[in-house]
C-alpha cells in the first residue's frame, strides 16, 4: 500500500502510521470514473483536495481521515469517485469550508431526474424552441449540468480588464442575485463556452466561400465562392447552422437583397436576349444533332421567333430556379435539426423588396471579393423586388401541405426608397402573408430611425446601426457583423417590493445596485469568457479573419445588453397608477432614462458597448415571477395570471390584458422604443380571421409613419393538424379555455385529433403553444387581449 | 391645425441648425407663433416625456415641432430647411 501523507514529520508516532494501514487495508475498492476498479488510495482523496478544493495538505488530510472514518463504519462493499467525493463534500461542510466545498462538488444529475429527463425531455425544460427527438435529450441534460455549472463558476469577486486600460474589481455574489431574481441572467447555460447572437453579410461568404470549421477545412471541407444562386442559397443556410453552433442566441443577414441582387442577374430580359442571341449565333446542325431535314425546317424559321422563344425558355428557366432557391430558404431553416441539441438554427433574414439607396450606386461585389466594373447594385433593383414577390409567395403557400414555415424571420424593412406605387405589389405580399398567418416582423426606418444607416435586426427583438463612420463603412463593403455577447435583466418588480411605501429615491437606490453590482459585472464575466475562447482557439469560427482582416468576433465590438422585463408591474408597485395612465408612463420613462444613464457610465468607464434592451423573457417571465411570488408576498396582486402560472409582463409592454383600445396600447408603447437602443419589439395581437391584406398594408405604413416604433409584428393565432392537414386562423369566438391545461387538450376542428397544434408568437418567434410553451407563457397567451382590425 | 407655437431644436456642430433656426424665426415673426428654442442635449424632462406621449423624438437636429391644440406635429427632423419650406409646411397644416 502506498504510505499516506498527512502532512506529518516523519518521526511522528509510528504507531499510529501502522493503525492507519490497517484501516486503509480494510478499504473496499473504488469505481473509478477511468472505467476500472482500483485499490483504495487515500492520497488521491489528499492530492485531489488540495488541487480542486484548493485546501492545504493538513485540512485535506483531516478530510480525508474523516472520509475513511466514515466509510469503514458504514461497511459499504464497494466505493465510486462520485461516493467519495460527496462524502468529502459533506466534511467540507461541515468543516465551515463552503468555497471549498463549491469548488470540490461534482456536479450532476440524480439518477431519477435523469431517467425522467430521458422519457419525458420537454418536462424538464422552459426553452420553447425544443421539440421531441433524442438530440433534445442530450440538450436537456446539457442544459442542466451547465447551468448549475454557471451558477456555481460565476464569480463572488470578479476581476476584469477592460479596453480603457483599467482593471474593474466587483464583490458581489453573482449567483446568489441569480437565483434570488434580482437579475436575470440569459443563456445560462452557454455562459462559459459561447458568445450570443449575430447579424451577418452573406457577402462574407460571397468574397471568401465557406469553411464551417473554422480551420481552413481541415475538419469539414472548404468550398469556394458560390458562382450561382442555388449555391449562395446553401452557402447561407450552412453559415447560420454553423455559426449557431458557436453561438447560443439568433443568427441572421441583413443586406441579404444586396448580396443576392448578382445572382439573380439571369432575370434581366435584356440579359436573356444577350444569351439567346449567343446561343441562335453558336447554333448548328452538329451542335443541335438535328437530321437535315429538321434543320431545313429549323434555319427557314425567321430568326427573331427564335430568338424570342429561347429568351421565354431562358427567362422561365432562371424564373423557376429563383422561385425553388426562394422554397430552398424556408425548407432549409426548418428541417436542419442541428444546432443547439436538436433545435433548428433560430434564423432571420432582413429583406426589403429593392435596394437600399445607400447601395444603388455602390459597384456589385462580385464572388471571391472582386468589384465589378459593369455593375452597381441600383441595376438590380427589378430582379430584387421579382425575388421578393416570389419569396412572399413561397412563405405564403407554406409547406407540402400548407402549413407556415416559423423561420427564417421574415424582417420586413419599411424605407422611404421604397414607399413608391411601383413597391406595392411586393408589400402587399407581405402584408397577405402577414393576413394569413401573422408571420412577417416590420423594421420600421420611416419615422426618427429613417437616419439609421447599417440598420438591421436579429434573435428575438435587438436593433442595431452603424455608429461609427468605420462601421458604415464595414456595412456597405460587406464585412459587417453585428450582435450582442450577453444580455442580463435587472427585475424591477424585486426592487420595487423591496422598497414598497418609501419613496422613488429608494427605489433608484435598489435598482441601481443590482445594475451597478449583478448585471454589470454578469455581463462582463462573459467578455472575459469569450476573449478566454478566442485565447484558446475554442471556437475557430471566431478568429477566423474577415475579408477586412479583422477577427470575425471583436469582443470589444459585441454589445452587453441591460434587459427590461416588468415594468408594467414595477410602476404599479411604485407608483400607484398603471402604466397606460400617465403617471405611469411618466415613471417607465423615467426608469428607462436612469438605465441609459448607467449604460452611457459604464461604456464610458469600460470602453464597451452598454445598451438598453427589451428582454424576450420567453422563460425569464414566469421564473422570476415565481421567485417574487415566494420571496415577496405583498407583491402578489401585482403579477399577472394565477399561481402557479403567475408571469411579468414583457419588457415595458402594456399588460397583455389591459383594457386599452389598440390605437392607444400601439402609441403607449412605442413611445419607448428610443429610450431602448438595444432593440424593441412591438407586438399585436389579433383576433381577425383574415384581414384584408390592401387594408393591412396601409395600416402598416399609418403606424411606421405615425408612431414612434422601431420594430413590430401583428400575431395571429394558427392551427394546424399534422393528421387531416387542416389548419386556420383560431376563432377566438368560438373557443374558452379555463387554464393552461384546458389548452392542452386541444382537438382538431374538422377531424378531432388531439395531435392538433396551435402556433402563436410566444415572444419574438413563433412556436407550438401545446407541445413547448411553458406553462406561464401559456397562461398569458390565454389572457391575450386580441383586436380586430376591421380592415 | 391652428399653431399655437414652434419649437426648435438645434445642438452644437449642427451644420444646418443655424439656417433652419432662422428660417423658424422668421416664420414665427410673419404668423406671430410664438418660438421656443432648445438644445437638444438638456432638454427639460417635461417636455421630452410631452414629445414622446406625442410620437416625436429627435433623433437628429435641426427639428422644427408645431404646437397646436390637438398636440405635436413633427415639421423637420434632420433636415436643411428653408424659410419658404417652412413657410409652406405651415400653409398647408
Amino acid at each position: 500500500m502506498v504510505k499516506p501523507v498527512f502532512g506529518r514529520a516523519e518521526e511522528e508516532s509510528s504507531r499510529e502510521e501502522k493503525d492507519e494501514s490497517f484501516w486503509y487495508s480494510l478499504m473496499p475498492t473504488v469505481r473509478t470514473n477511468r472505467g476500472m476498479i482500483e485499490p483504495f488510495n487515500v492520497n488521491k482523496i489528499i492530492d485531489s483536495l488540495v488541487k480542486e478544493a484548493g485546501v492545504s495538505r493538513d485540512v485535506a488530510s483531516e478530510v480525508a481521515k474523516s472520509v475513511v472514518k466514515r466509510i469503514l463504519s458504514s461497511n459499504v462493499q464497494w466505493l465510486s469517485g462520485p461516493m467519495i467525493r460527496e462524502m468529502c463534500c459533506s466534511v467540507l461542510a461541515e468543516m465551515g469550508l463552503v468555497e471549498a466545498r463549491k469548488r470540490y462538488t461534482r456536479i450532476g444529475i440524480p439518477i431519477y431526474d435523469l431517467n425522467e429527463m430521458i422519457i419525458n425531455p420537454l418536462q424538464h425544460t422552459w426553452n420553447a424552441n425544443l421539440q421531441i427527438n433524442p438530440e433534445t435529450i442530450a440538450k436537456v441534460i446539457y442544459d442542466r449540468v451547465m447551468t448549475e455549472h454557471t451558477y456555481l463558476t460565476l464569480p463572488g469577486h470578479l476581476e476584469v480588464n477592460v479596453p480603457t486600460g483599467k482593471t474593474l474589481s466587483f464583490d458581489t455574489n453573482i449567483a446568489d442575485a441569480h437565483l434570488n431574481g434580482d437579475n436575470y441572467h440569459k443563456d445560462r447555460e452557454y455562459t462559459s463556452i459561447r458568445d450570443y447572437c449575430a447579424s451577418w453579410d452573406p457577402r462574407l461568404f460571397v468574397i471568401m466561400g465557406l469553411e464551417p470549421d473554422g480551420l481552413g477545412g481541415m475538419h469539414s471541407s472548404s468550398a469556394g465562392p458560390p458562382k450561382h444562386l442555388a449555391v449562395f442559397v446553401n452557402h447561407a443556410a450552412i453559415w447560420l447552422a454553423s455559426w449557431q453552433s458557436n453561438m447560443s442566441g439568433g443568427q441572421g443577414f441583413h443586406n441579404w437583397m444586396e448580396s443576392i441582387a448578382w445572382y439573380l442577374r439571369g432575370l434581366k430580359q435584356e440579359e436573356a436576349l444577350k444569351s439567346a442571341a449567343q446561343l441562335v449565333a453558336e447554333m448548328n446542325q452538329p451542335l443541335l444533332g438535328l437530321t437535315d431535314e429538321l434543320y431545313q425546317r429549323f434555319t427557314q424559321v425567321p430568326r427573331e421567333i427564335i430568338q424570342s422563344i429561347v429568351a421565354y425558355v431562358l427567362k422561365r428557366v432562371s424564373q423557376r430556379e429563383v422561385e425553388q432557391a426562394c422554397q430552398h430558404t424556408p425548407y432549409i431553416a426548418t428541417q436542419q435539426y442541428v444546432a443547439r441539441g436538436g433545435q433548428v438554427p433560430f434564423t432571420s433574414i432582413d429583406i426589403g423588396p429593392g435596394i437600399k439607396k445607400e447601395f444603388m450606386n455602390e459597384p456589385v461585389i462580385l464572388p471571391g471579393g472582386k468589384i465589378s466594373e459593369k455593375y452597381v447594385y441600383g441595376d438590380f433593383i427589378d430582379e430584387v423586388k421579382t425575388y421578393f414577390i416570389e419569396f412572399m409567395k413561397v412563405m405564403y403557400y407554406g409547406d407540402r401541405y400548407g402549413k407556415l414555415f416559423n423561420y427564417p424571420k421574415l424582417n420586413i424593412e419599411l424605407r422611404e426608397e421604397w414607399m413608391k406605387p411601383e413597391f406595392e405589389e411586393a408589400y402587399v405580399w407581405a402584408a397577405r402573408l402577414t393576413a394569413k398567418y401573422g408571420l412577417p416582423y416590420f423594421v420600421n426606418y420611416l419615422n426618427w430611425r429613417k437616419t439609421v444607416i447599417g440598420g438591421c435586426v436579429s434573435c428575438c427583438s435587438h436593433t442595431w446601426g452603424a455608429k461609427t463612420p468605420e462601421q458604415v463603412e464595414e456595412y456597405i463593403s460587406g464585412n459587417a457583423v453585428y450582435g450582442a455577447m450577453q444580455m442580463d435583466t435587472p427585475n424591477p418588480v424585486a426592487s420595487a417590493a423591496r422598497t414598497m411605501g418609501r419613496d422613488e429615491d429608494a427605489f433608484f437606490d435598489d435598482f441601481g445596485r443590482i445594475i451597478n453590482e449583478v448585471t454589470v459585472p454578469s455581463l462582463l464575466h462573459r467578455y472575459e469568457v469569450v476573449k478566454r475562447i478566442k485565447r484558446l482557439g475554442l471556437a475557430p469560427l471566431y478568429n477566423v479573419k474577415r475579408p477586412s482582416g479583422k477577427d470575425m468576433i471583436v469582443p470589444e465590438e459585441r454589445e452587453l445588453l441591460i434587459g427590461t422585463i416588468g415594468f408594467a408591474e414595477m410602476v404599479e408597485i411604485v407608483t400607484g397608477y398603471p402604466l397606460w395612465h400617465e403617471e405611469g408612463l411618466k415613471f417607465a420613462v423615467k426608469v428607462l432614462k436612469f438605465m441609459n444613464g448607467l449604460a452611457r457610465e459604464w461604456s464610458e468607464e469600460t470602453g464597451l458597448i452598454f445598451e438598453v434592451t427589451r428582454t424576450p423573457a420567453e422563460s425569464a417571465a414566469g421564473k422570476l415571477a415565481r421567485i417574487l411570488y415566494e420571496r415577496y408576498p405583498e407583491v402578489r396582486p401585482y403579477l399577472r395570471g394565477k399561481y402557479p402560472n403567475v408571469y411579468l409582463t414583457n419588457s415595458v409592454h402594456q399588460p397583455v390584458d389591459a383594457d386599452i383600445p389598440l390605437a392607444e396600447r400601439i402609441k403607449k408603447e412605442a413611445m419607448f422604443a428610443p429610450l431602448l437602443g438595444g432593440g424593441f419589439l412591438q407586438h399585436i395581437f389579433l383576433s381577425d380571421v383574415q384581414p384584408d391584406p390592401y387594408a393591412l398594408w396601409k395600416f402598416i405604413v399609418k403606424v411606421a409613419r405615425n408612431t414612434l416604433t422601431a420594430y413590430f409584428d401583428f400575431t395571429l393565432d394558427i392551427w394546424v393538424c399534422p393528421d387531416c392537414h387542416a389548419q386556420g386562423t383560431f376563432d377566438w369566438r368560438n373557443n374558452h379555455f379555463d387554464s393552461p391545461k384546458e389548452l392542452v387538450e386541444f382537438k382538431c376542428p374538422k377531424c378531432g385529433s388531439r395531435r392538433a397544434e396551435i402556433y402563436s408568437r410566444i415572444t419574438g418567434y413563433l412556436q407550438g403553444i401545446k407541445a413547448t410553451w411553458n406553462d406561464p407563457k401559456k397562461q398569458e397567451f390565454l389572457d391575450r387581449r386580441r383586436y380586430n382590425l376591421n380592415v | 391645425m391652428k399653431v399655437s407655437k414652434l419649437l426648435v431644436f438645434t445642438q452644437e456642430n449642427c451644420p444646418n441648425c443655424p439656417v433652419a433656426k432662422k428660417a423658424a424665426e422668421k416664420v414665427s415673426e410673419e404668423f406671430h407663433i410664438p418660438l421656443e428654442v432648445f438644445d437638444v442635449t438638456k432638454l427639460p424632462e417635461e417636455l421630452e416625456f410631452e414629445l414622446l406621449q406625442n410620437q416625436i423624438y429627435i433623433a437628429s437636429t435641426p427639428a422644427i415641432v408645431a404646437v397646436g391644440e390637438d398636440g405635436m406635429q413633427l415639421l423637420v427632423l434632420g433636415d436643411p430647411v428653408s424659410y419658404e419650406e417652412l413657410r409652406n409646411m405651415l400653409i398647408k397644416g
